[in-house]
């Protein structure tokens, strides 16, 4: 992105987030409160609003579909958080999610299940090192490498198949998808611990804290001892190791994958999840579970349209009207709660 | 030196792959191949002409796709109830209202258009959807008449070829002689250096997501013309093709810097590797990999140069 649009435009979004201890109008305060929680609060509206409208929305068969529709974007948007944070922006999940998915099919069909499940995983952690050592050795921007990077992985994916739909059938290799402990799908434990370690690393550990200072400011971060290229190259290595968990995932829950899966509309969509969340493209500044309500936000949108009666081809409609209120709301009020504090 | 290679890369490049297709069959170098490629290129290049003056300003454009398929459905519609021409002037109309849209709240609302776009790539397709009445695609009814437009030709050569052609120069003259060309460069530089120095910002920023909005939708009425339906969601994942060939060209994705020339040899890299590997009959699978392979290695090793020849 550019550099200098983003000097300019943060010095009017600015610090926003953060109330600081200075005394201030009950006015301000309350924008600030909206500007750090308006997607809780929107969420809650949605949540609210759907479940009066429809009878089938608060079951507990809706919501565990919803959570398990929305647990692969998930997944990788969590991960996708963290490079986010560190400055940087993956655009090559969507292949490494494709390249993972026939991968584990293949072996799954040609040398067993565990080979599937271990060669998709591991092909998405290093397709993720690939990308971060193009990025911080090769010292290349990470959308373009990550472009070019996707390129590869999902062209690799074709020459893979062979253009063929691949159908790993063994029972053993879809109940990772398909099956279910104390009643919630494998899939949604597996979201949820994602959520967890990728919170507890941002939040909590070391590498959290430098990825921020990263994000915000690599040259002070180098200058106060972060290695900044260490970090920066382990964010797409922990976004490639989810990407692969997702294509995995997805192949045992449908049974099937081939080349043409992901590719750039799985990673718009991952992008719009977290930044309808509220964490900031420009780095520095973000947190997982504003990214978890952004991927539940806009599953909760399509599964809402769903029971709805919606004519389904018009979510893309109602879903892209809601990102842009959704970024456009929170640059507002950054604005509006920033004044006076930049 | 090694700023010439970097300058010129994607010409030197172009010319070995070329000159080795040539070498290693007999159809490359004939005028009805290369007059396909000329003609191929005319949709992706528009759309990356229009991409490559966003990219110089600072921005991205990544409703074109969804500009392109709008584009293409409105002028199918018009066409099929008030005639060609009127197709045509309101499927560019439209393209230039949904990049003033993009550019307004853009410039206006202080977003980054990585996001608005984005997010108005959903809202544009949707609507496209809705205007087919849902089925997503639209026929052309005296489509004989109207594919006039992709396939009458001038000297042998489609008017969508010409007319892509003159875009490319039209756009060309404008970025490298004029004042607005050089206010083009001037906000994606540095848009406070830029508004401090008098750039009206905000007349500049809109403008050039109204040409990317006019590039992508004459690309999607010529698609509509050439094939006698338009497709709503048929240009999606056509921006970031474009964005591939304007970064194969060397146009910095910083913005400030590049031209439009560069991203004709990117445009015209990809189409080669595509059509060479047709002529050889290599495997169709194995062509993505060649570009993407290409495509790394020219953007790590433009990293390389630009590390060794500080800019």
């Amino acid at each position: 992105m550019n550099a200098s649009e983003i000097t300019s435009a943060s010095t009017t979004l600015g610090v926003g987030l953060v109330g600081a201890g200075a005394r201030r109008s009950a006015g301000v305060r309350l924008q600030r409160f909206a500007v750090a929680y308006g997607v809780v609060v929107v969420f809650l509206a949605l949540f609210v609003v759907m479940s009066v409208a429809s009878d089938a929305f608060l079951t507990k068969t809706n919501l565990l579909n919803l959570l398990e529709a929305n647990a692969d974007i998930g997944i990788v948007a969590c991960a996708g958080t963290l490079v986010i944070v560190a400055g940087g922006l993956d655009v090559s999940v969507g292949a490494i999610y494709a390249l993972a998915a026939v991968l584990s099919a293949k072996l799954a069909i040609d040398v067993g299940v565990v080979a599937g499940i271990v060669a998709g995983i591991g092909s998405g952690i290093v397709m993720g090192l690939f990308n971060g050592l193009v990025v911080t050795v090769g010292r290349v921007n990470s959308f373009v490498a990550t472009l070019a990077g996707g390129i590869v992985f999902q062209s690799v994916a074709q020459v893979v198949t062979g253009a063929n739909l691949l159908t790993p059938e063994q029972a053993s290799f879809t109940d990772l998808g398909r099956n279910s402990f104390l009643g919630i799908k494998w899939v949604v434990w597996m979201f949820a611990a994602t959520i967890v370690v990728t919170s507890v690393l941002l939040a909590r550990a070391r590498f959290g804290r430098e990825a921020s200072v990263v994000g915000a400011n690599p040259e002070a971060a180098r200058l106060s001892g972060v290695r900044v290229a260490r970090v920066r190259c382990m964010t797409f290595v922990l976004s490639g190791f989810a990407a692969g968990i997702a294509g995995v995932v997805v192949t045992s829950q449908s049974g099937q994958a081939d080349a043409n899966v992901g590719g750039t509309g799985y990673v718009l969509a991952v992008i719009a999840a977290i930044a309808v969340g509220g964490s900031s493209l420009r780095g520095g500044e973000g947190a997982i579970w504003r990214t978890v309500l952004g991927v539940l936000f806009l599953g909760l949108v399509t599964n809402g349209l769903h029971l709805l009666d919606v004519n389904p081809t018009y979510d893309q409609l109602f879903v892209g009207l809601l990102i842009l209120l959704a970024v456009a709301a929170q640059v507002v009020g950054r604005r509006h709660a920033g004044s006076g504090t930049t | 030196m090694l700023q010439r290679l970097r300058d010129y890369g994607v010409a030197v490049a172009l010319v070995l792959l070329c000159v080795v297709f040539t070498a290693s069959t007999n159809d490359f170098l004939t005028s009805d191949n290369i007059r396909n490629l000329v003609e191929q290129a005319a949709e992706p290049g528009l759309i990356a002409l229009g991409m490559t003056v966003v990219i110089i300003a600072g921005e991205f454009d990544l409703s074109a796709g969804a500009i392109f398929g709008f584009g293409g459905v409105i002028a199918a519609v018009v066409n099929n109830s008030s005639g060609m021409a009127t197709a045509i002037a309101a499927g560019l109309a439209i393209g230039a209202l949904l990049g003033l849209i993009n550019g307004l709240i853009v410039s206006r609302g202080g977003i980054e258009s990585f996001l608005v776009t984005l997010a108005t790539q959903f809202v544009f397709v949707g609507i496209a959807i809705y205007l087919t009445a849902g089925t997503n695609n639209w026929q052309i009814r005296d489509a004989e008449q109207f594919g006039q437009l992709a396939h009458g030709s001038i000297f042998g050569v489609q008017y969508g070829a010409w007319m892509a052609l003159a875009s490319f120069a039209v756009a060309g003259w404008v970025l490298a002689r004029t004042a607005i060309g050089k206010q083009v460069f001037a906000i994606g530089g540095n848009l406070t250096a830029a508004r401090v120095a008098g750039v009206r910002i905000h007349v500049v920023r809109v403008g050039v997501f109204v040409v990317s909005g006019l590039c992508a939708a004459l690309a999607g009425v010529l698609a509509a013309s050439d094939t006698g339906v338009a497709q709503a969601d048929g240009g999606i994942g056509m921006e970031f093709s474009a964005i591939t060939a304007v970064i194969i060209g060397g146009t910095s994705i910083a913005g400030g810097r590049g031209n439009v020339w560069r991203t004709i040899g990117g445009v015209f890299l990809l189409a080669v590797v595509a059509n060479g590997f047709t002529l050889l009959y290599i495997d169709p699978t194995y062509n993505l990999l060649v570009q993407g392979s290409i495509i790394l290695a020219a953007v790590i090793g433009d990293a390389r140069v630009k590390r060794l020849v500080p800019a």
